[in-house]
């Protein structure tokens, strides 16, 4: 082959030339210059005006949320037999869009995926933030959220012990497990970033602060080694997680016996699911930090461009999934089932099951196209209608499976309350509140990571700088 | 320190051996007795000191001790932990922790009903029937059940009230009397109106009152009773009738409207279910025809059922007696039908081949057969069916003369007279016709112009907001008294001492007479004993009279064995009554007021548990939707929950409209007793139709020439189901009597279901249930008791429009076929505790796990509310605290609570239990007697409610037990048995028994 | 000097600590001696908060 050939002369074409990473002329110096300074500057009056925003949000939210906590849940429209409703909704919704971080960061790394070292910090702290969302909702939906630890398997006198066979118990060794080992993973990689802010800022207090979260970090050899090793074990681990965590949440719904929910598809399914909804989100808010922060040399079209290849591929898994829902209804000769996917497509509630189809599958199909790849417009307009789609996706699992399931005397139309919205608006208040404070204070982009893409940072033969 | 040990003189050295005083040493008797002390003299224990002026170490850790002590106590505090009152001087009947049960009885119109009150610490907490009745054995009817909740109504009168100042009683009895007293003097009339007189010693007391005071106008109205089929019988009968049906005796049975099974009449339902419950194709059953325009519990159950016009009703049952005449059955003396056409009357439709079959049916069952007419339809209907029946010489029924009841024509006229200032004084006594009469507000003003006004109830009304006098009475739960019925005397005792200043109605007569100078034992206790011992006491007995009563009060009855003659037919207003019969149009659309089945006529729109329970037809709580048959209500663009206009002689009301099917076409239909003003429950709810009612007592319950029109807008309905269509889901089995016997040949068997998990193993006892659909009517009585007995909240109307109701139990009805005619089949469903429960192994917390005797039980502490057992359970029986539906209740409110079952608190999941406190009760009840459980033993709250005796438990691990053999039956299955979950509880396919195609041909 | 000082820190410490102690004190001692002296002329309360139960007079019975 003339290609192999031309790697053993050393002559590689340009088309098989991995394009630099970045745009212009980044040195080291110049890349610390520019990201690690935004926490000494005084933030422009677009970020307070957004902080004030999502602010609003959050305190309604947490109103909402103390409403319910005094009163109970039937401030909601929850009903039976729609016992759960906006809750678990917003739960699932949340841990899906929790997925993309880890995925970049930890996936991609295994595959060294460079292209991923700009973007992966962001992504992380995405998947904390969100994460911290879904947390919220298990806990304030039960009943008695004063007596929620008691499904932690912890030694009591009582001696009552909680249950392993339920779904919802690996729920929360599955979504604490994935929160902490995200945690951890995250702010391993911010250790470098933080000692070098702490070197940097002039300010006694952000010295302080940085010097304690730097964790004494001298950038010596041993340092690094120990780094890299560590870095790599924790991506090993969380890649099992990324798959664990969503299907341990679909098993809430494959494992019990409602029509809709019960279904071998689900796993899989849902983490497809989580990483499209993951992914999209974090287009929406990699184009705000690109053109607010002005970071437009190091996360480039180029890494929107591959983000939203991945988009596509995942809208047509979606595909794939929607389509085994519907045979399956047909080859099983289930009544139950059939009913049930009758109205995800028709019913009381078709128009959501045709708007999640719409959003999911229809509308990424755009993403065949480099000009919506490449286009903010383009891809905002897809990456909103999958956030849209993929929230509305669980509410059709969820609402429309149990407002009709077994027998019709017990059917019943679910309608949300204020409050109900009011919760969901709070979560997405506290996300971006969260994801304002970190742009903030925290460097955006693993400062260390990109040195190491940077063009010259990997001598090797062939590349130009050798010479 | 203060402890010191006194000074010791110098030890001598000679001396080998130890010691501490010198009389210890010499062995003085005090010394060897100190050496004994533990202290030395002069030692003092520092507790016994005065105050010491600094802190002791030994105080000081005293106090930490305690003040530790102290605030661990305090912290452990529990939100809601109430104060424990125990007994000082504990009263004699009262054990704490035993229920007592007394045998009492209670009216509600001409009905009495024997009940068993069941008592816990003093407070009444359950009614079941009294099973030493022979006709009611142990069953009763829901309205009995729910009625308990009167007696801890918080909007009760608590002491006599005159012009809305509380008064004593003594000076509301000297009001009375001079009222009363005055009225006699001036031989001007007064006015008493009461309720239906059911019992032989008020009777006596009114005829008492009425011979001290001659002018004395007694009353007896009750506006729901159908003044129809008083002006009926009347007329055939020359006086008001009682109609008992006796089912047991009936093979052909034809109603005409008349809803016999709705629930009211437990020993109807009690001989309808024997009647049904077959166990083999080919035993003899019944056949139930209904005509009926709305459509009723007893059409949901009809074998064939036709929507019929009301105002046609009357004709049919001309036309009938017509072919039966035809058919050679004897026409009663001075009976003219010549001007009866033959054949079905026009504007009815009922096939020509069905006609033929009904006639057939009714001519070859003969004395066998029994026609009933209900309350509402006209007087003619009403003289047709005891035409019918006196035809057929139907040996199925009771005629027995009754007290007559005032109409609205009465009533009319008595406003006219109080209009015209012709009575000095009126008594109104537990009735309402401020609210019920259909002119209230003329009845206002005609009764603001009477110049002495007493009252006497429960608790306030419209009408007691016109009194002056406000006399509180006793709940019958605190009262004295009897009724009669026929053969037997049945008595009412109380079960609690009254719980506020009040008196029993008649004891407020009584007082009345002696101020009128009459000579009457001191209250109705005695005044009813020493009737007794005069009227009912067998002279010559061998029993002593005290023990004589004691015995009747005991068993809560006495066999008198006087049957009362029965009531002769006179034919001679039939010709006129066929020629009215004929001419009777509807008009374009008619309506028909029937009487509440929560609410009754308004009197129980306080009750929260009734009000809660649905409707057994409609499934609507809390509200009167008015009922449009599918047809009209497309004709007319309306849908369910749309808000409507109906317009009757000039009187509109808006309400809320429900698409009923089965509904006769041209037919619209109202609940009576809603839409109260007073009462705390009750205000607010529905709309008052009486003032729809018409004034001519021939049938003031239907209105012809109604209009209907869409309001705009629409109302959010609390109905508890809205979905009635199977769509072809085999939830639930029925069967015509072909079907059976074919099912019975060869019932194809289910795959055998597999698990992967060990089977469940039940050492002792297996509890499990068989409901019988064939004997199941719907009539809801199961839901009133298990409220009862397991403190299920009431949420209200709002809650249960968001499908929030609590009910353990509840009846599904679903329909199937034609949507202006369907087949009904009423299915209870409940836990289910299957085996393989799907909530179970949900529950993060292990709040419901499965008991070794079978029982999916509910553990309320642990739950803390992630309802994802009942998403997982395909029944749907589970329901949630979505709120704090318990905890604001107080007394008297929480004196009905039963003290064996958990009152749930928001937040936790809840369910049917199978009675377990019942259950535990029974085997501890075996335990102490040192005997094996028995079969039937044992009967949760549902079963026992369940006047047809379709719900059946028992021990599956007992091979003889009645459950066990009954799971065995060929009419047996499970509900969505394919699930594999291994429900615990199998019902048995309804049968239908239809005249045309399936049923029986020779009856 | 230092002892000194420390002293006053003590006392001072000690003065921060008891006085809301004792003042609490003071006022659990008037909110309970508040209600043992209420004045007899006070209005008795509208219903009391538990009803008394009576058992009935010349029932009989069934079981129990």
């Amino acid at each position: 082959m003339s290609s192999d050939a031309a790697i053993r002369t050393g002559a590689i074409p340009e088309r098989l030339l991995e394009p630099p990473l970045t745009e212009g002329v980044v040195t080291p110096g110049s890349l610390d210059d520019q990201v690690l300074a935004f926490p000494d500057l005084r933030p422009p009056k677009q970020w307070y005006i957004g902080l004030a925003i999502t602010l609003t949000a959050l305190v309604i939210g947490f109103s909402f949320i103390g409403y319910t906590i005094a009163t109970g849940i039937g401030v909601w429209g929850n009903n039976s037999p729609v016992f759960w409703a906006f809750d678990i909704i917003n739960f699932v919704f949340w841990v899906g869009i929790g997925h993309a971080g880890t995925l970049i960061s930890a996936i991609l790394f295994l595959f060294r995926k460079r292209w991923r070292n700009a973007i992966a910090r962001f992504a992380e702290a995405m998947t904390i933030f969100a994460v911290m969302c879904a947390g919220i909702f298990p806990l304030i939906h039960v009943g008695r959220p004063w007596l929620a630890f008691w499904l932690f398997p912890y030694p009591n006198q009582r001696g009552v012990w909680t249950n392993f066979r339920s779904p919802l118990l690996w729920d929360v060794f599955a979504v604490s497990t994935y929160f902490s080992v995200s945690l951890m993973f995250w702010f391993l990689g911010l250790v470098p970033d933080i000692a070098s802010m702490r070197d940097r800022t002039t300010s006694k207090v952000r010295k302080t602060i940085y010097t304690v979260l730097s964790l004494g970090w001298r950038g010596a050899a041993s340092h690094w080694q120990h780094y890299e090793k560590a870095y790599l074990l924790l991506a090993g681990l969380a890649t099992g997680l990324v798959l664990s965590v969503h299907s341990v949440v679909s098993f809430d719904f494959a494992t019990s016996v409602v029509p809709g929910w019960h279904m071998t598809i689900f796993p899989p399914y849902f983490v497809a699911g989580a990483i499209f909804a993951g992914f999209s989100m974090v287009v929406i808010v990699l184009v705000v930090v690109r053109e607010t922060m002005q970071l437009k040399n190091l996360i480039t079209m180029r890494h929107l461009d591959v983000m939203n290849k991945v988009i596509l591929g995942m809208s047509c898994l979606m595909g794939y999934s929607y389509m085994m829902e519907g045979f399956t209804a047909w080859y099983s000769m289930n009544e139950y089932l059939h009913h049930t996917f009758m109205n995800i497509i028709s019913g009381t509630y078709g128009w959501a099951g045709w708007l999640t189809i719409s959003c999911n599958i229809f509308i990424p199909q755009l993403l065949w196209f480099k000009k919506c790849r490449t286009s903010y417009f383009w891809m905002i307009f897809v990456a909103l209608a999958v956030t849209v789609g993929m929230w509305f996706e669980r509410f059709v699992i969820i609402v429309i499976s149990l407002h009709q399931d077994y027998l019709p005397s017990a059917w019943r139309i679910y309608k949300p309350t204020m409050v109900d919205f009011g919760v969901l608006l709070g979560s997405f208040g506290l996300f971006f509140t969260l994801v304002l404070l970190f742009a903030r204070v925290l460097p955006v982009i693993a400062t260390t990571e990109v040195k190491a893409i940077l063009p010259g940072a990997q001598p090797s033969h062939h590349g130009d700088d050798h010479e | 320190m203060k402890t010191q040990i006194p000074p010791s003189p110098e030890p001598p050295v000679e001396i080998p051996r130890y010691w501490r005083t010198l009389g210890e040493r010499e062995e003085t008797p005090e010394a060897r007795k100190a050496a004994h002390d533990e202290f030395l003299p002069g030692a003092v224990d520092v507790a016994d000191l005065p105050a010491p002026s600094e802190f002791s170490r030994r105080g000081f850790l005293g106090l930490m001790g305690g003040a530790a002590a102290l605030a661990a106590t305090v912290a452990c505090d529990r939100k809601g932990q109430g104060t424990i009152v125990p007994y000082t001087r504990r009263p004699v009947e009262v054990i704490p922790g035993v229920a007592n049960y007394y045998a009492s009885a209670r009216q509600e119109g001409r009905r009495a009903y024997s009940v068993l009150v069941k008592t816990r610490e003093g407070r009444p907490i359950h009614i079941t029937g009294n099973d030493e009745h022979p006709g009611f054995k142990g069953k009763t009817s829901p309205r009995t059940i729910a009625d308990i909740m009167g007696l801890y109504d918080a909007d009760r009168l608590r002491a006599p009230k005159a012009e809305g100042r509380p008064l004593a009683w003594a000076e509301a009895d000297s009001r009375m009397t001079a009222a009363l007293a005055g009225a006699k003097a001036a031989g001007k009339p007064v006015l008493l109106i009461t309720g239906a007189v059911a019992s032989p010693s008020r009777k006596a007391l009114f005829a008492d009152l009425k011979a001290a005071l001659p002018t004395l106008e007694h009353l007896a109205w009750e506006p729901v009773r159908g003044d129809g089929a008083a002006e009926g019988a009347r007329a055939v009968f020359g006086t008001d009738v009682e109609v008992a049906p006796r089912l047991e005796k009936a093979k052909v049975v034809l109603s005409l409207g008349a809803d016999f099974l709705s629930g009211e009449d437990p020993e109807a339902l009690a001989a309808f279910g024997a009647k049904r419950r077959l166990s083999e194709p080919g035993q003899a059953t019944n056949r139930l025809w209904v005509l009926e325009g709305p459509l009723s519990i007893t059409g949901s159950n009809a074998d064939q059922r036709f929507p019929v016009r009301p105002s046609r009703i009357a004709a049919v049952a001309f036309a009938l007696a017509k072919a039966l005449q035809s058919r050679g059955l004897g026409l009663p003396a001075g009976a003219d039908l010549s001007a009866v056409p033959a054949g079905v009357p026009q504007g009815v439709d009922i096939p020509a081949e069905a006609w033929k079959n009904l006639v057939n049916d009714l001519a070859s069952a003969r004395r066998e057969a029994l026609v009933l007419c209900g309350a509402e339809m006209s007087a003619e209907a009403h003289q047709a069916a005891h035409l019918l029946n006196a035809m057929l010489g139907s040996q199925a029924l009771e005629l027995r003369a009754a007290e007559p009841l005032a109409t609205v024509k009465d009533l009319d006229a008595a406003m006219q007279g109080m209009a015209a200032g012709r009575y000095a004084a009126v008594l109104l006594w537990d009735v309402n016709p401020a609210y019920a009469f259909p002119r209230a507000q003329a009845w206002k003003d005609a009764l603001a112009k009477v110049p002495f006004r007493a009252w006497m109830g429960l608790a306030e009304d419209e009408t007691a907001a016109q009194c002056q006098l406000l006399l509180p009475v006793n709940h019958w739960l605190e009262s004295w008294n009897d009724f009669g019925s026929g053969e037997l005397f049945i008595l009412q005792q109380p079960a609690i001492g009254a719980l506020y200043d009040t008196r029993q109605g008649e004891d407020v007569l009584l007082a009345a007479l002696k101020g009128l100078g009459a000579a009457v034992p001191a209250d109705y206790h005695a005044y009813l004993k020493a009737r007794w011992q005069k009227e009912v006491y067998p002279a010559g007995s061998p029993v002593a009279f005290e023990r004589y009563f004691e015995v009747a009060l005991h068993d809560g009855l006495v066999k008198d064995g006087k049957a009362a003659p029965a009531p002769v037919f006179k034919g001679a207003t039939l010709a006129a009554a066929a020629k009215q019969a004929l001419a009777a149009q509807g008009g374009d659309l008619e309506l028909v007021l029937v009487p509440g089945f929560a609410t009754h006529d308004g009197r129980y729109a306080n009750n929260g548990w009734l009000m809660e329970t649905p409707d057994p037809v409609t499934k609507m709580t809390w509200d009167n939707p008015l009922l449009l048959s599918v047809a009209d209500a497309r004709r007319l663009k309306l849908n369910d929950g749309d808000l409507a206009t109906l317009t009757v002689d000039g009187t509109t009301l808006r309400v809320p409209v429900v698409l009923q099917p089965g509904q006769a076409k041209g037919v619209v239909t109202l609940a009576l007793g809603y839409g109260r003003t007073t009462g705390e429950m009750a205000a607010g709810k529905g709309v008052n139709a009486f003032p729809l009612m018409a004034l001519d007592p021939a049938a003031p319950n239907l209105r012809s020439g109604v209009q209907v029109a869409a309001a705009g807008g629409s109302k959010p309905l609390s109905r508890t189901q809205a979905h009635h269509r199977l769509d072809g889901r085999e939830i639930v089995q029925s069967w015509s009597l072909a079907e059976y016997a074919q099912e019975a040949r060869d019932r194809k068997k289910g795959p055998e279901l597999v698990t992967l998990y060990p089977d469940q193993e039940f050492p002792q006892h297996k509890w499990g249930m068989v409901i019988d659909l064939a004997a199941c009517v719907g009539c809801s009585g199961c839901m009133v008791g298990c409220q009862s007995e397991n403190n299920v909240a009431v949420v209200g109307p709002e809650q249960v429009t968001r499908g929030r109701e609590m009910h353990w139990i509840r009846l599904d009805s679903y329909y199937e076929g034609d949507v202006d005619n369907p087949k009904v089949v009423h299915q209870p469903m409940l836990c289910q505790h299957c085996d393989d429960a799907p909530c179970e192994n949900v529950c993060p917390v292990n709040a419901t796990n499965h008991s070794p005797e079978g029982l999916n039980q509910m553990v309320y502490n642990r739950c803390v509310g992630t309802r994802y057992c009942a998403n997982n359970c395909p029944y749907k029986v589970r329901r949630f605290n979505f709120l704090e539906y318990t905890a604001d209740k107080v007394e008297p409110e929480s004196l009905i609570y039963n003290p064996e079952v958990t009152v749930r608190p928001r937040g936790v999941m809840e369910k049917c239990t199978f009675c377990v406190q019942r259950i535990e009760d029974g085997k501890i009840r075996a335990k102490g007697e040192d005997r094996p459980l028995q079969d039937g033993e044992i009967t949760p709250a549902c079963a026992v409610s369940c006047p047809s005796d379709a719900i059946v438990f028992g021990d599956l691990k007992d091979p003889n037990s009645k459950v066990s053999q009954l799971v065995k039956a060929n009419r047996s299955f499970k509900v969505l048995e394919e699930l594999g979950v291994k429900p615990a509880i199998t019902y048995l396919a309804d049968l239908k028994n239809p005249a045309i195609e399936g049923g029986q041909h020779e009856l | 000097m230092g002892t000194s000082n420390r002293r006053e820190i003590l006392g001072r410490l000690a003065a921060l600590v008891a006085g809301p102690l004792l003042l609490g004190r003071q006022a659990v001692n008037v909110a309970f001696r508040a209600g043992k002296e209420t004045p007899p002329e006070a209005p008795p309360a509208e219903a009391p908060a538990r009803l008394a139960l009576t058992p009935p007079t010349h029932s009989v019975k069934r079981r129990g």
